[in-house]
């Protein structure tokens, strides 16, 4: 189960809980060796793969587990298998099946009926991972600060700081900012160097690109943390000049979102805070205790001035994410935020500095743990919707499936096990719509971005995930 | 092309069992290893199917930052993601049958630069123009318009400053659209001919053998695999009910002394380069591997012998 979950409903006590969940570590056990069965060759087990010469990976878990009576148990399970197929081709089938468990003496399955199947086969895949063999890797760290990038460290960009059509690369490790400059197309190859230095101390979080001085090419901000104040970095053409944005910007930030947010022509600066040392809030399911979104407004000269805000309309979060567009049609952009452990924000601005939180008016403010945000035309229709990353959990499905509790604090504990989320832009507000579009399941989502792929004038949504990978692959 | 290793190995190698870089042994996974997702939208908008292992989009790092963008300017798009350990940095090149797109950069006449917060609209759909999205990510403001089978783009840009403009662009190009001037540049994507891929061994036949038995087992092995060892005792024992070969991913002297090294005493060839291209993955030949072969035809890859006497018995 989400670790983030069960602290919730630790602070939210469900009766019998722990006597659930330690019934469901054996099943669990249970499925894991099915699936190991599995994978290992053998076909005489439950899953409907019999054609599937090669299974590379195998998942197997309960959404939802009832009582045992008279020494049988019904679920209702949600499996995934993917391999190769006679002739190579790749291989994903996955369902929803509703199983009866023999439980006098261990866990077996004695009955599988499918309610939901899917099958996806390629005889080729679209994609070929080559970050190596294009050079595109970042130097080994020592021990500690390895430890602290890992956590720490996520900033990736490309742009195209040379205004030549080609994007450079930049991505951010311990206090450093990696550049690496595309010296080939055909095989792809890039060349890596050091671009810029936070002190060694700090590290570096984010970086943010774009025409800050208005001279037509693409400056750079860096964020940091833990108490660091952000560095713009002023692309003049052959190299980039480190300029300190003001002292009172000095924190701790996730990254940076630029934005022409008052209509004035300057790019402001909108700084994500987020205390990654912080622990936890003592309200997982609205956190009023993180810090406020620092906005800055730009001026000419690459000057920037705090834009005061009201802390009614901007409360502490604990701010993750953030996406600047014109979701409105305002003919100005506005500023959508995620936020970890509670509803998100979308703020409106006036050419006069006036700030407006209208996210629960429009039913984007999305409860949940949300880690990223995107925008774009998932339907169509000429309006831009909003992908938002948030986690799905199977176990956290299932207990909060289980839970003894209040019908309000059921359906919130839903919504945060439920994944991400879709916004379709409607008239007057937004209807999420993930789960009916089947685009919700992405586990522990970070960056989930809308983009058409397959350019057959659809947008697809791509989701990197996954928290915290041991070598001891149980998962707490 | 799977990943040349040290010495005289080809390709492959040996999967890692000492702990992930920085991690700790003892401490158990919080969500992790878990698959990258890709949902594809039909064009007709129908219900998104989830296609990450399916087209390539396929890892178990621990992912935080995506990118899309086209990075090798063959006009679809590629990603790059950062993950928060080893590797730290995956990219994947789109190579897939891409339909046709343009992409399109803006240059306002003053207000916010490159067009910041305007919005491209294409055939009913909207395109933002946009600095950041995802998580900790930024992006050129280039909005990138897949257009199906469509030869051209009827695009209208609609300016922060109010202007509206209507412009056509043929597909296969990205273009830079001036306000109030229309298309003031514009460069073809380039043609990048996708590399045939290497034929799976689904046949005997691909692999240069030919079946002397009902059944025949292959074992592939690089020397100093202590797994591809470990399979030893375990195909010995079903050498005289099937044809046992194993294949080295080396050549030569090399082959024999590595097939030595780890106790085969049965048939030995080298593996067909091709053969361990089409069964790595992202590069890496995931050893041990054995194939099971009947009448010549491929009927279960294992990762291992734990299940051979079972698939053996099956009729």
């Amino acid at each position: 189960m989400s670790v983030l979950l069960a602290l919730a409903l630790a602070a939210n006590p469900i009766p019998a809980l722990n006597t659930l969940e330690a019934d469901n570590d054996r099943v669990e056990a249970a499925f894991d060796a099915l699936c190991g069965a599995l994978k290992d060759g053998r076909r005489d087990g439950p899953f409907p793969v019999q054609g599937l010469p090669w299974v590379t990976s195998c998942s197997l878990r309960a959404l939802t587990l009832g009582p045992i009576t008279r020494g049988t148990q019904t679920a209702h399970v949600l499996w995934e298998v993917e391999g190769r197929g006679p002739s190579g081709e790749r291989t994903s089938e996955r369902g929803e099946a509703d199983v009866t468990l023999a439980r006098t003496t261990g866990v077996v399955v004695t009955s599988w009926a499918d309610t939901w199947r899917e099958t996806v086969r390629r005889e080729r895949p679209r994609f070929v991972e080559r970050a190596e063999a294009a050079g595109v890797v970042l130097p080994r760290l020592d021990v500690v600060r390895r430890t602290e990038a890992e956590s720490y460290s996520g900033g990736l960009a490309a742009l195209d700081v040379t205004r030549d059509g080609v994007p450079e690369l930049f991505a951010l490790d311990a206090n450093v900012v990696y550049r690496f400059d595309r010296i080939s197309a055909a095989p792809l190859r890039y060349q890596r160097s050091v671009l810029f230095s936070l002190p060694k101390a700090t590290l570096a979080t984010g970086l943010a690109g774009g025409d800050l001085d208005r001279d037509g090419d693409v400056d750079l901000l860096v964020t940091g943390y833990p108490a660091v104040v952000p560095v713009v970095l002023r692309n003049d053409g052959a190299s980039f000049t480190p300029t300190p944005l003001p002292p009172a910007a000095r924190g701790g930030f996730v990254s940076a979102v630029l934005s022409d947010l008052d209509d004035d022509g300057d790019l402001d600066v909108a700084l994500l805070p987020y205390d990654l040392g912080a622990g936890f809030p003592w309200d997982m399911l609205e956190a009023p205790d993180g810090e406020r979104l620092r906005l800055l407004r730009g001026g000419p000269g690459v000057t920037f001035t705090p834009w005061r805000l009201d802390p009614r309309v901007v409360p502490g979060r604990w701010t993750l994410a953030a996406v600047s567009a014109d979701l409105l049609g305002l003919n100005r952009p506005q500023l959508y935020v995620a936020n970890d452990f509670g509803s998100n924000d979308l703020y409106v601005f006036t050419a006069d500095g006036g700030v407006t939180n209208q996210a629960l008016a429009l039913g984007l403010d999305d409860p949940g743990n949300g880690m990223s945000a995107d925008v774009g035309d998932f339907d169509g229709d000429g309006r831009l919707d909003v992908a938002v990353a948030n986690m799905f959990s199977k176990a956290g499905t299932r207990v909060v499936g289980a839970a003894q509790v209040s019908a309000a604090l059921k359906a919130r504990l839903e919504k945060f096990a439920r994944g991400n989320t879709l916004y379709l832009a409607r008239d007057g507000g937004f209807t999420e719509v993930a789960a009916a579009q089947g685009v919700n399941r992405g586990l522990w989502a970070f960056g989930t971005v809308l983009a058409d792929v397959n350019d057959d004038g659809r947008l697809d949504v791509a989701v990197a995930n996954g928290f915290l990978s041991k070598p001891n692959r149980k998962d707490l | 092309m799977a990943q040349a290793t040290a010495g005289e190995q080809k390709r492959g190698s040996i999967p890692r069992t000492a702990p992930v870089e920085g991690s700790d042994d003892a401490t158990m996974s919080f969500s992790g290893w878990e698959p990258k997702k890709l949902w594809l939208t039909p064009p007709d908008g129908g219900q998104s199917t989830e296609c990450a292992f399916t087209e390539g989009f396929d890892s178990r790092a621990d992912g935080r930052s995506l990118v899309a963008a086209d990075l090798d300017g063959d006009g679809d798009l590629d990603l790059l993601m950062r993950n928060r350990a080893a590797p730290k940095l995956q990219l994947f090149e789109n190579e897939g049958p891409s339909g046709r797109a343009v992409e399109v950069e803006l240059v306002p006449d003053g207000g916010s630069p490159f067009g910041e917060g305007a919005r491209v609209f294409e055939s009913g759909r909207a395109f933002p123009v946009v600095l950041a999205r995802g998580y900790a990510t930024s992006v050129d403001p280039v909005v990138h318009v897949g257009l199906g089978q469509r030869a051209k783009a009827s695009l209208e840009v609609r300016w922060r400053s109010g202007a509206v403009e209507q412009v056509e662009v043929p597909a296969g190009q990205r273009v830079r659209v001036s306000e109030g001037q229309g298309v003031t540049a514009s460069r073809p994507f380039v043609d990048k001919p996708a590399e045939a891929a290497p034929p799976f061994p689904a046949s005997l036949g691909a692999l240069g053998l030919t079946a002397s038995a009902d059944t025949t087992v292959v074992q592939l092995f690089l020397k100093g695999c202590a797994p591809c060892a470990a399979e030893v005792p375990a195909l010995r024992a079903v050498e005289k009910r099937v044809q046992l070969v194993s294949l080295g991913l080396h050549e030569g002297a090399a082959l024999t002394e590595a097939a030595a090294s780890l106790g085969i005493t049965w048939a030995v060839s080298a593996l067909p380069a091709p053969a361990a291209d089409a069964l790595s993955t992202a590069g890496s030949l995931p050893l041990p591997i054995l194939l099971v072969y009947r009448k010549g035809a491929l009927t279960r890859v294992l990762p291992g012998p734990r299940a051979l006497e079972a698939v053996l018995a099956e009729p």
